[in-house]
């Protein structure tokens, strides 16, 4: 559905996208994390047309973005990061607008408008005008905007800023539903629970490049081992352990992917001390850890 | 470009200026507030120029419909500097509809609200200043069309070049002073210094004063109005050149807080 390849942009001296490529599928979700100024809002808009890049092609379902630009925009929808809604029209004028724009029908156009109203619960507010709505209600508008059209595509750039637990509950089960039906879905975040909840592939943008690509589970593997915490009532016993081991105050740690090993390993090494020995615990590494660990040596060597 | 889109943007926009109509309340009033001021000063003018059984509303009437139409530019240029403010022009410009079709839906409604004010000022002229117009009051409709069509497109010209709304207030307003001076509809021509006469004809604005005054007072019809038609039609389509030769969809317009 969507190939990018070797993408490069600049602003001036500033690199925002270092050779980007990425391949996303029909009915795949893609999460696309980074800290700010990694270069994620750029190449949503790369991808999505608003602006060219300097280097690199775009295929978006088998359309060359840069010679049939207009055929390629068809297929997408964009729900930036600012907010893109008319506030003196209403709910229903906003989605009637852009569920047009293509040259539909008023039959076409309706079906579109209660398509996109439902599932985010914009139904009892479709008469409001826009500046009537809560922060919220807006972004859920103008989320409903970018799916109005039935795009091929969808490129929501932190859809879930500002918007209440049950909203975010209604995009995140939107997301899935529109992917059951096969649209291809960037979903560019902060938050990274919501990523864990659609559990789908991610890509982690640092410094203009893509430093890490896979699902939840490939990335902990790869980039992240489990650890297992002892603690202990009182100073912790010596004991003589052939395994690299951490230890602070009451507290011992181990970094192993073979967790069942390790305690049993300690627990032999304890011998009669294994009585002082008051819980074990499992850290299991999640998205965020991988997250840290990706990102934050590349920020420091960029700074150094 | 679809007429289809072309018609969906102009609805929305018809709606938005029916929820904040007051820019062309005053476009439609200001006229009529300011007429008896300038009326006895026109009188007095084409007493000199040997009609000493004028009012004054035969060259106050056009003069005051062409001056306040012009106000007209400001409003679509700043509307579309909103479209950026809303976060929507990204929006227009990844539909199909496509950059042309965003800005012949936005002045589409502009467009035939100034059509109707010229009208309609000659309309209340002819109620409440003693106007009476010897020529075709069909013929003010081709000169009112045009001048309209000019001023939309010298509207999309400034925000082709301008990178603020501040920019294009400071050009639309100074533009508004300088043709209406320039193009007879402040003062009477004969009032005027010969190096103003001299300009006159590069404006618009003295065509449209021209083509009304000729319509009121020489009983012009269609065919006499052409050529003042064809004049501002001919500026309209240079200054159309010009915008869409400079305007790019892409450019990001810049907001002082």
């Amino acid at each position: 559905m969507l190939v990018a390849a070797h993408l490069t942009k600049s602003y001036g001296r500033v690199e925002a996208l270092r050779g980007v490529s990425l391949e996303l599928k029909a009915g795949e979700v893609a999460a696309l994390l980074g800290p700010n100024g990694a270069g994620k809002t750029t190449l949503a808009s790369l991808i999505a047309g608003l602006r060219r890049a300097d280097r690199g092609a775009i295929r978006i379902d088998g359309v060359e973005i840069r010679t049939s630009a207009d055929a390629a925009r068809q297929r997408v929808g964009l729900a930036p990061q600012t907010l893109g809604v008319y506030p003196d029209a209403t709910v229903e004028e906003n989605l009637e607008l852009f569920a047009s724009l293509d040259g539909s029908d008023a039959r076409k156009v309706r079906r579109r408008v209660s398509a996109a109203l439902y599932p985010l619960g914009l139904e009892p507010l479709a008469r409001r005008r826009v500046w009537t709505l809560s922060g919220g209600q807006k972004r859920a508008v103008h989320v409903a905007i970018a799916i109005a059209s039935e795009p091929r595509l969808l490129i929501l750039d932190e859809p879930t800023a500002g918007v209440d637990v049950e909203t975010r509950a209604r995009m995140i089960a939107l997301v899935l539903e529109l992917a059951e039906r096969g649209v291809c879905i960037l979903y560019s975040t902060h938050q990274l629970g919501e990523v864990e909840t659609l559990n789908c592939r991610v890509l982690i943008m640092e410094s203009g490049q893509l430093v890490a690509d896979g699902t939840i589970g490939q990335l902990v593997r790869a980039h992240h081992v489990p650890r297992v915490l002892f603690r202990f009532a009182g100073p912790i016993p010596r004991l003589e352990l052939d395994l690299p081991f951490q230890i602070s105050e009451d507290e011992l740690s181990v970094a192993s992917a073979d967790t069942g090993n390790v305690i049993q390993r300690v627990v032999r090494a304890l011998g009669e001390n294994s009585s002082r020995l008051v819980t074990v615990q499992i850290q299991t590494p999640r998205l965020e850890s991988v997250y840290l660990s990706l990102v934050k040596p590349a920020r420091n060597g960029g700074a150094s | 470009m679809s007429l289809h889109s072309v018609a969906a943007i102009a609805r929305i926009n018809l709606r938005l200026l029916g929820r904040d109509p007051f820019p062309f309340v005053i476009i439609f009033a200001m006229p009529i507030v300011i007429m008896p001021f300038v009326t006895p000063l026109f009188r007095a003018a084409l007493i000199q120029e040997g009609k000493p059984d004028a009012t004054g509303s035969e060259y106050a009437v056009p003069g005051m419909a062409v001056l306040f139409a012009m106000f007209a530019v400001s409003h679509l240029g700043w509307h579309t500097f909103q479209e950026h403010v809303w976060g929507t022009w990204p929006r227009l410009r990844l539909s199909s509809a496509g950059a042309g079709a965003v800005m012949f839906g936005k002045a589409l409604p502009i467009w035939a609200l100034v059509v109707v004010q010229q009208l309609a000022v000659f309309f209340l002229g002819t109620l409440a200043f003693g106007l009476s117009i010897r020529g075709s009051i069909w013929a003010l409709l081709p000169i009112a069309m045009v001048f309209a069509s000019f001023l939309v497109t010298a509207a999309a010209a400034l925000v082709a070049v301008c990178r603020t709304p501040q920019q294009l207030d400071v050009f639309a307003q100074t533009g508004v002073l300088l043709f209406a001076g320039l193009g007879n509809a402040l003062a009477p021509t004969s009032l005027l210094p010969g190096w103003v006469q001299l300009a006159s004809p590069l404006v618009p604005t003295t065509w449209a004063t021209q083509a009304y005054r000729g319509i009121v007072l020489e009983g012009d019809g269609m065919l006499e109005v052409l050529p003042e038609a064809g004049v501002i039609l001919a500026m309209t389509i240079a200054v159309g050149v010009f915008a869409v030769m400079r305007f790019r969809a892409e450019d990001e317009k810049a907001f002082m807080q």
